[in-house]
């Protein structure tokens, strides 16, 4: 939480259309950045993020197994918060990473509108591009986690494909200890959606996309070019784009005990076409549940769980209105983690799955898995953090045998992490 | 003439030191937790008492975004300062009935001055931060206190005379003791324990999120 306040002297005719006393320090921005140097040792498949259908970040070569890698920049972010008034700010995450699509890309971008409660319901807004509240786990600055490297299967996918360009309001209700927060949204620009969950399934691996750039896909028989079931989908998506024009909407109910217990329910859908094909990418119909719960049992102790259901659809019906792809998907996971004064122990197990319900001999999109994450952390300076995560993951995937892998996967992936913030 | 001065003399002297009346409160919770930041407030039953000079200014801090103290027990015509001695801004609020208010604390050394002048329970919270959390007790009663973290509260100076003492704590539920009448006398120290129901899960204020951007 740096607050080196520099006033943007640059913005300051932009911003302020007259009226503001001499002593008036609006509008003011702040600056944060932050470094994510990255040592990874890896065995298994290959990566999804390098066209295979592994399910971390990192993996196996295609031919020697165990893959060992030295200091990499695994992202940059920079934060840039603008205060234009005590009720209104911007605020926009960027992030450079060589491996995205586009090396530099935007995050989020969004005003926010939040006056002081004057009654015991206030209101609230947001509008721009957003991540929907869902992760329990990214709390932390430029959307990391402060418990793991990695998020769960769910806050990963979340971070992949679900973006929102939103117009986003909230109520909520103060009494006593409690409240109950009511969040609406109306939102474009997320229509493919549920590509990466159908096509490869669940991951965990802590990449958030740009809002430019395309997310890779295997080259596997059902998809891309030469394929007979599905020639139009090509071998990559590209998750923040409006195909259809049709606004999607989501709404989340949060419930908080002098925020020492919290729960929520989140449904979202993007009420995309799946007959829709524009720009390569199709309008993929994906609505989905997220569930809640989170706990504070003794001080410096955080219990959290998140169970997600849903379903995504694309594609032409085919005979008896059966779309290409159809697919549930089902996740749930439960961290615990602890804080010793600067040093933090996590431990998380994952539980996924997806269930495809058509075309399966055609395009098998069905598997299961679930994966135990363990990490250690120590700050160091003023919020720096070092992580050390051992992430295993097992996993059973039919559509591996397609590209030349056996179903069942194991995979450990040994991660060093140093978040540098400035 | 003179000696019948002295005498008065004497005799004001005694009366405001030699015969003043201690109150020890104690405040306990389930088997035995002592209770710091529960709230003791003091009403004379008769009108005639000379109470000591209520203490009508008041600090509620705004430091290293939390609030300090996190109980600040008042009675009512106190005027409470509000001085922010980070280097940022806060938003204090409060839609309690007793005072609603917003104080725009634009940096270090801005101060804001509110009177709390009707008696009840303030909570207030900031807009910036949500982890900042606190509670004015504003109270009809002449004196106020509250307990430190091993449940005491002492008052001392008080005239001789029967009282009514009351508890309040943000975390209180019903059941508990609520008020209990005293009888003090001169140069005498009285002690009252308090045992208070609270809930299982305690309000508080944490520290800023150091991981929250
Ligand atoms: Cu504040």
């Amino acid at each position: 939480m740096k607050r080196s306040n520099v006033t943007a002297l640059a913005l300051w005719p932009l911003l302020m259309s007259g009226g503001a006393g001499a002593d008036d320090p609006f509008p003011s921005i702040r600056f944060d950045f932050l470094a994510d140097a990255r040592v990874t040792l890896a065995d298994g498949e290959p990566s999804w993020f390098k066209d295979w259908l592994g399910k971390g970040r990192y993996g196996g070569t295609h031919w020697a197994g165990n893959d060992v890698e030295g200091l990499r920049l695994a992202e940059a972010s920079i934060l840039a918060k603008a205060e234009i008034s005590w009720d209104l700010s911007g605020f926009v995450h960027a992030k450079f990473d060589h491996e995205q699509g586009k090396p530099l890309d935007l995050v989020e971008a969004y005003l926010e509108y939040k006056p002081a409660p004057r009654s015991a319901i206030s209101y609230e807004g947001r509008l721009g591009l957003m991540f929907p509240h869902i992760s329990r786990e990214n709390v932390g600055m430029a959307w990391t986690s402060p418990y793991t490297i990695t998020p769960s299967a769910i806050n990963s996918w979340v971070g992949e494909e679900i973006r929102a360009l939103a117009l986003e309001g909230k109520a909520k209700y103060r009494s006593g200890a409690h409240s109950l927060s009511l969040t609406a949204a109306l939102f474009g620009f997320n229509d493919p959606a549920g590509t990466l969950l159908a096509f490869r399934g669940w991951a965990l691996n802590d990449y958030k996309v740009g809002a430019f750039s395309q997310l890779p896909l295997a080259n596997l028989p059902s998809i891309g070019a030469d394929s007979d079931f599905l020639n139009k989908q090509p071998l990559w998506v590209h998750p923040v784009n409006e195909i259809d024009g049709r606004p999607g909407y989501y709404a989340s109910l949060d419930w908080d005990y002098a925020k020492r217990l919290k729960a929520g329910v989140f449904y979202y859908d993007n009420r995309g076409d799946p007959e829709e094909l524009k720009r390569k990418q199709y309008g993929w119909d994906t609505r989905f549940w997220n569930f809640y719960a989170e706990a504070e049992p003794l001080r410096g102790m955080k219990l959290i769980s998140q169970y997600m259901t849903g379903s995504t659809k694309m594609g032409r019906q085919r005979y008896r209105g059966m779309y290409p792809v159809d697919v549930d998907f089902e996740a749930v996971f439960v961290l615990l983690s602890q804080k010793f004064e600067r040093n933090r122990v996590s431990v998380r197990y994952d539980w996924f799955a997806t269930d495809d319900n058509t075309f399966v001999e055609e395009d098998n999109n069905n598997e299961w898995g679930h994966a135990w994450t363990v990490a250690l952390s120590r700050e160091f300076r003023k919020h720096d953090q070092l992580i050390l995560e051992y992430l295993q993951l097992d996993s059973w995937r039919p559509a591996r045998k397609t590209i030349g892998y056996a179903a069942d996967q194991e995979q450990s992936i040994i991660q060093i992490s140093y978040r540098l913030r400035f | 003439m003179v000696r019948f001065f002295l005498i008065l003399v004497l005799c004001c002297a005694f009366r405001s030191v030699a015969s003043a009346a201690e109150l020890r409160v104690s405040v306990t919770a389930g088997s035995d937790e002592a209770v710091g930041n529960a709230v003791i407030s003091v009403k004379p039953l008769s009108p005639n008492l000379e109470m000591p000079e209520p203490v009508n200014a008041a600090v509620m801090a705004q430091q290293n975004t939390m609030f300090a103290p996190f109980v600040l027990a008042v009675a009512v015509g106190t005027e409470v300062t509000f001085p922010n001695m980070d280097e940022f801004r806060h938003q204090v609020y409060s839609f309690s009935k007793p005072k609603r208010f917003e104080l725009r604390l634009y940096g270090q050394d801005t101060t804001n001055k509110i009177m709390f002048d009707k008696p009840g329970v303030v909570a207030l919270g900031c807009n910036i931060h949500d982890n900042m959390l606190a509670f004015i007790y504003v109270s009809e009663h002449p004196v106020v206190g509250k307990t430190d973290e091993s449940g005491d509260v002492v008052f001392s100076n008080l005239p001789p005379g029967g009282y009514e003492v009351h508890v309040w704590h943000p975390d209180e539920l019903r059941g508990g003791d609520d008020m209990k009448m005293v009888t003090l006398r001169a140069d005498e120290a009285s002690d009252i324990a308090f045992s208070v129901k609270l809930r299982p899960v305690r309000r508080q204020q944490q520290p800023p999120a150091d991981e929250g951007y």
